[in-house]
């Protein structure tokens, strides 16, 4: 992922210590990887403007993976009180939601190293 | 075609086979059932069977899940035994019994469990990929 890259070429400090700093980062590749996996229904960050689209995507991928972890707590509520749901149906949706929600980790994560990293620079 | 299609297509199988095994079931329960339900005697119950069609589920040409489109009844003849005490029995003394082939039954109930098992396999491996991929992001 090139988001330390992209953060790293923002001048001066005080545009990335609040986190919507993070905001002015114009292409991170870990929007369209999240696309990929299914978890933004957005559009990929090469089509919006420049400034706001990793927010965008960012926030689509957390929109649609709270409907997909809404989905699986719906399905298992209808297995438990004995619907007509099937057990795979169910384990299936359960497995989509925890690996939306490992990729969407994921992505925090490197969000947090890359902004760990700035901040730790010297002056 | 993202995972997600992938683990949708073995669903798909799943549910598929889950009702050839709910279709089997109900068809050895009704090995000797000699009226249905409601019905008249000396109306057995007749045997079934499910046809399968694929059914596109992603974008993509290869994304072809598969879906029970009908739930047909065999054409097999009942089998007609001698049995004068049955009350089921007609002026003759006949019954009929479903026309269940027990044997082919239980083949297809086996078959249906392992074809499970092959879906189950699919959607685990799918999960596995996503898993992998995401592995990639690791220091």
């Amino acid at each position: 992922m090139n988001a330390i890259g992209a953060i790293s070429s923002i001048t001066g400090i005080s545009g990335v210590s609040p986190i919507s700093g993070v905001g002015s980062v114009s292409s991170v590749s870990g929007a369209s990887t999240l696309n990929d996996a299914g978890a933004v229904d957005g559009a990929a960050a090469g089509t919006q403007a420049p400034g706001d689209s990793f927010l965008n995507s960012l926030s689509d991928a957390f929109g649609s993976l709270n409907g997909q972890l809404g989905a699986a707590d719906a399905s298992m509520n209808d297995f438990a009180s004995g619907g007509s749901a099937d057990l795979h149906t169910v384990m299936l949706q359960m497995e989509e939601a925890s690996v939306s929600l490992k990729a969407a980790v994921d992505v925090r994560d490197k969000l947090l190293e890359a902004y760990q990293e700035i901040m730790r620079t010297q002056l | 075609m993202s995972v997600f299609d992938t683990i949708r297509i073995a669903a798909s199988g799943l549910t598929a086979q889950r009702l050839r095994m709910d279709v089997a079931a109900s068809n050895l329960a009704n090995a000797q059932t000699t009226r249905t339900q409601g019905g008249v005697a000396g109306q057995p119950y007749e045997a079934e069977q499910v046809v399968f069609q694929s059914q596109q589920m992603g974008p993509a040409s290869a994304d072809q899940g598969v879906s029970a489109i009908a739930i047909v009844q065999s054409t097999r003849p009942n089998v007609r035994v001698y049995d004068p005490n049955n009350p089921d029995a007609d002026q003759n003394g006949f019954i009929n019994y479903p026309n269940v082939d027990v044997a082919s039954e239980m083949s297809d109930m086996m078959g249906a469990a392992r074809s499970y098992q092959v879906n189950a396999t699919v959607a685990q491996a799918a999960k596995q990929q996503a898993l992998d991929a995401l592995d990639l992001g690791k220091a």
